[in-house]
């Protein structure tokens, strides 16, 4: 039996995050959600399996997502799980420089290629 | 302001000066208790200096104006040796010098910020008492004042008059006049004149408070306004991202084409909507004084041009889209703005020009500092719409055939080549249109 290979996705909006959800889900994945960083970590530290990626939005209410960056990155269980950015703001790119993050996508998404940064960060792993 | 509003403001001058008596007696801090006719109170010389204060008030527009009007041309017309005016700073006790005629530096420096809650000083008294002081020598001054001793030039004869200026809802600051001695206080006429005239420079001031304010409101509704258009634009794209995505998952399981179809204009919609999205962003970002960010990096314009057409050139069949190019086309720019400026102009030349003769796209990089990228087709601009072509909205109005976006494609387009420092050039003579980019090969080299 093959194990699917687990996909974090953090995003506010529940719209969003369940269509990656789906999409990911119909193309092989198991997507896990969560709704801003703090619960993100919380799931990491809950026995969540290890996802092969973290898909975040960046700016979300409780902790954004340059506070979760701080946060994984201190814990070295956590700071090798590549996070590839999802965001509607315009200038992300300049946010995202300093993040040491896997790759961005901007919203609304190109769902070819979240699929095919997400195929080559899950192979890898 | 306009001529014709000037010419009202004289027509209202010397309507002012014919109640001049009924105003005098009238204010609030007149001293004159009776009711006097305009010939009774202004002697020829008196009239002749009002007339000459009163027109160079009505002729101030800019602050700078109306201070210099109400200080040195007030001063002048009175023949003051020094003439000042301190203005309240908002609600605060504190009153700054905002212009002065006659005194020397040093003393300017000394007495630039007042405070009504310091040592008393003639002009602070005169405020805090809301009435006129009248101090009518040196002896005087250091009699009442005797801490001054020190500032003053010893056996200096002057008098000084320290008027409030009073608008209709409040003190806002003060007029201080020196004269020399050969007047004095006694005469009712000189008090009088003085008091019309403060009171007139008070009209002045605060006819130029209310445009400043009102000024200042509409500046920061126009600021909230568009602030709001941002945030609004910004939380538009997460519920268009959903549409998007759920549409192409719907796309993606399905192949009932009767389905596929309609999810095909969901899309193809939604994308338009996130278009207008982003130029509504950079709209206000432009209006909000935040310019155009550019990540600049090695690019590439040949590769890059050519990806533009392509796209465009599946939606349009029915148009020859050419690229010709010569020369290096390589520079220090950012690739995706790039981008969207030769997709707004190809698009642009597409929905508004005509399909027999086509479009195309010529790269010129012959010159060593610049590269020059021309968009040319089949077309005309309207003569009255081609100088304001960049101008937000410009083509709105009359709708141009086959427009479908907001008006502020070719506005951003513009922004976005001045942001590189670079130009458009835009040119449509005997049916051909062309937009000719020139774009500096390296950031923070000027155009020639």
């Amino acid at each position: 039996m093959t194990t699917l290979h687990p996909v974090l996705i953090v995003d506010d909006d529940e719209d969003i995050r369940e269509s990656m959800m789906d999409f990911l889900q119909d193309h092989g994945y198991a997507p896990v959600g969560a709704t801003n960083g703090k619960d993100a970590l919380e799931k990491l530290a809950g026995g969540l399996r290890e996802p092969c990626v973290i898909i975040m939005d960046l700016m979300m209410p409780v902790m954004d997502g340059l506070t979760f960056r701080d946060e994984q990155l201190r814990h070295p269980d956590l700071a090798r799980i590549p996070v590839i950015v999802v965001s509607a703001f315009r200038e992300a790119a300049a946010v995202v420089q300093d993040m040491d993050c896997a790759g961005l996508i901007a919203k609304p998404l190109d769902l070819d290629e979240l699929l095919r940064v997400v195929r080559g960060l899950c192979s890898a792993a | 302001m306009d001529c014709l509003g000037r010419e009202k403001r004289r027509q209202n001058t010397h309507k002012t000066l014919r109640g001049i008596a009924e105003m005098t007696t009238s204010q609030r801090s007149a001293c004159v208790p009776v009711r006097l006719t305009t010939k009774e109170l202004l002697p020829n010389r008196q009239s002749e200096r009002l007339l000459r204060i009163t027109a160079a008030i009505a002729d101030a527009v800019k602050r700078e104006e109306v201070f210099e009007a109400v200080v040195d041309e007030v001063g002048a017309a009175l023949g003051a040796l020094t003439a000042a005016l301190w203005m309240l700073r908002g609600e605060t006790s504190t009153l700054d010098l905002a212009r002065a005629h006659g005194d020397e530096d040093a003393s300017r420096h000394r007495y630039e910020h007042l405070s009504l809650d310091g040592p008393p000083l003639p002009p602070t008294d005169a405020i805090r008492r809301s009435a006129p002081l009248w101090i009518s020598s040196q002896e005087q001054l250091l009699a009442e004042y005797p801490h001054l001793a020190g500032t003053v030039t010893p056996g200096a004869t002057y008098r000084i008059a320290c008027l409030p200026v009073v608008t209709a809802r409040k003190t806002v600051g003060v007029l201080v006049f020196t004269f020399d001695t050969t007047g004095s206080w006694g005469s009712d006429d000189d008090r009088s004149l003085l008091l019309l005239v403060v009171r007139y420079a008070g009209q002045a001031l605060e006819l130029l408070l209310l445009l400043e304010a009102e000024k200042v409101s509409r500046a920061n509704t126009l600021r909230l306004n568009e602030m709001l258009t941002g945030m609004l634009g910004h939380d538009l794209r997460n519920p268009l991202a959903a549409i998007i995505t759920s549409t192409r998952l719907a796309q993606m399981r399905t192949e009932d084409e009767r389905v596929g179809k309609p999810l095909s204009r969901i899309i193809s919609s939604s994308a338009r909507m996130g278009r207008m999205i982003d130029q509504l962003l950079d709209f206000t970002r432009v209006r909000l004084g935040a310019g155009m960010t550019l990540r600049r990096d090695r690019v590439a314009l040949t590769p890059l041009v050519r990806q533009v057409m392509d796209e465009l050139d599946d939606a349009h069949p029915a148009w020859t889209l050419r690229l010709e190019e010569h020369g290096d086309t390589h520079g220090t720019w950012d690739g995706d703005r790039l981008a969207q400026v030769f997709s707004n102009l190809v698009a642009n030349g597409l929905q508004h020009g005509s399909a027999e003769g086509g479009l195309t796209v010529t790269i010129d990089g012959a010159a060593a500092d610049r590269v020059r990228v021309e968009v040319r087709n089949r077309g005309a601009i309207p003569d009255d719409l081609l100088p304001a072509i960049f101008e937000p909205l410009a083509g709105r109005s009359r709708r141009l055939a086959g427009s479908r976006g907001l008006g502020l494609g070719l506005f951003i387009t513009n922004e976005i080549v001045r942001a590189h420092g670079g130009g458009i050039v835009v040119t449509s003579r005997d049916g051909d249109t062309s937009f000719a980019v020139t774009l500096p090969r390296e950031q923070g080299a000027e155009l020639r």
